[in-house]
């Protein structure tokens, strides 16, 4: 017991310092890639001078300007005249004449931000019969990025490792969940050999599903540099495949636990007093509050899958087939959704492998071996225990019992 | 343990299913559309 308990200690610490290096990076000043936007080649920046090489640049923009304007895209472009907080407008086969006007107005793009801040996509004529090629502008994208790199990236780093956190020093602190009564030698089946073999395929494909996300979302700023781009590669591309395959196993499994296990899940009252009362995990004097075959966490668990499993099901096909049926918004909305929906699962399912294996005695046999001690079933899902059947009861171990007695014994309903 | 095995067998061969069906499959490509209407593909790589 205090073994288990150290363990939840030295890992809290360990996931500690990693959250710490985490808060570092968040709020580093580098956390967030955000290219600047510059008029003129890289190597100018920061010149004041109008070199060539700025008003050639300048100018090709401009020319394509022109055949915007040709084409009836745009009209003229407002430019900022000699006299500062005056405005001229040139139409762009003027601005083609007069390059250091443009040149002067790009430079003081803040007054004039509008050009390329305009809310609505700017779309040119493109001869590829590729209807993104047409696209030069889509202002959003930038909120896209942000999002991405920002909230979706370290907004899922904050939540994975703090779930693990939180579960280390609960752990800590509470160590195990005992039987309060002990082993009573008498086991009940918890779960059938079909509903283990399905839970287990969901299992493996929803972890190998969540490993290669994460090499997705994170092996970039995170592998590449520690194992080069030739190796970086070759994983990402594994990662890919590995993930759209391994959708499969992970939804047929998501349905028929769906089928078989939805009816036993719908929430009732009696969650809501499971959930205040913490499932009695709080204080090892608690009593569990009653529960039927499910309770609130398991149902969360179940819902959050199911839900959470169709949201990612339906973007991940989106992703799968980019641009098929949605826009370039669409698609934006379908990887941020399907990260965010990715990366929530990840931690309520590393909730989930807690409770039912270093969290809780006795909580593994139910999908290990389907049967669980009858104690165990008593403490944790009294009600569910109390409508089995008198040959509910499996066997007899002769495990001894922590208080001498068995409490349970033999009180399935007659 | 029996159960475990059986759902990671199950696992792996939904999944090997899966990547020969997906081998050679327009997944991951842009759908590009000819003036047409016909659809192509163009590899994003």
């Amino acid at each position: 017991m205090a073994a288990v308990r150290t363990g939840g200690g030295i890992a809290a610490a360990i996931l500690a310092l990693l959250l710490a290096w985490l808060a570092v990076a968040s709020f580093g000043a580098d956390s967030v890639v955000e290219p600047t936007v510059s008029f003129g080649p890289a190597n100018t920046a920061g010149s004041e001078t109008s070199s060539a090489a700025v008003r050639n640049a300048i100018t090709d923009r401009t020319r394509l300007m022109g055949d915007r304007v040709q084409s009836g895209t745009i009209a003229s472009v407002d430019v900022l005249a000699q006299q500062p907080g005056q405005t001229e407008r040139y139409t762009t086969s003027q601005g083609v004449a007069n390059p250091e006007a443009l040149v002067r107005s790009w430079r003081q793009r803040g007054e004039n931000a509008g050009i390329l801040r305009d809310p609505d996509f700017t779309s040119g004529i493109s001869s590829l019969p590729y209807e993104n090629a047409a696209l030069l502008e889509q202002p959003e994208g930038r909120d896209w990025r942000r999002t991405h790199n920002g909230m979706i990236k370290y907004g899922g780093g904050w939540l994975i490792l703090g779930t693990a956190f939180a579960l280390a020093l609960f752990l800590f602190a509470r160590g195990r969940i005992r039987t309060a009564n002990g082993q009573s030698g008498i086991k009940v089946e918890r779960f059938s050999a079909i509903e283990r073999a399905n839970h287990w395929m969901t299992a493996t494909g929803f972890i190998l599903l969540a490993l290669t996300g994460l090499i997705i979302t994170y092996g970039k700023p995170m592998l590449l540099p520690l194992i080069g781009p030739g190796a970086f590669s070759t994983l990402a591309q594994a990662s890919a495949w590995i993930h759209m395959a391994s959708a499969v196993p992970f939804v047929v499994g998501v349905v028929g636990m769906a089928v078989v296990w939805m009816r036993q899940n719908i929430p009732t009252r009696r969650d809501v007093e499971w959930l205040k009362r913490g499932g009695g995990f709080m204080h090892a004097s608690d009593e569990a509050p009653p529960a039927r075959r499910f309770n609130a966490g398991q149902k969360i668990v179940f819902w959050g899958v199911v839900l959470g499993g169709l949201v990612a099901l339906t973007t991940g096909i989106a992703l799968m087939y980019p641009f098929l049926w949605l826009g370039i918004t669409g698609m934006q909305w379908a990887q941020t959704l399907h990260a965010a929906i990715g990366l929530a699962l990840i931690a309520l399912i590393i909730g989930h492998i807690y409770i039912g294996t270093v969290g809780m005695e006795g909580a593994v046999d139910a999908m290990w071996t389907g049967n669980v001690d009858a104690n165990w079933a008593g403490e944790h899902h009294r009600l569910w225990y109390e409508s089995l059947g008198k040959e509910a009861a499996l066997q007899h171990q002769n495990a001894p019992s922590k208080e001498g007695g068995t409490k349970f014994t033999g009180s399935p309903a007659e | 343990m029996k159960s475990f095995v059986s759902g990671l067998v199950a696992a792996m061969l939904l999944f090997l299913a899966a990547i020969l069906v997906m081998y050679d499959s327009p997944v991951g490509t842009d759908q590009v559309r000819e003036p047409g209407g016909d659809v192509h593909l163009e590899s994003q790589t």
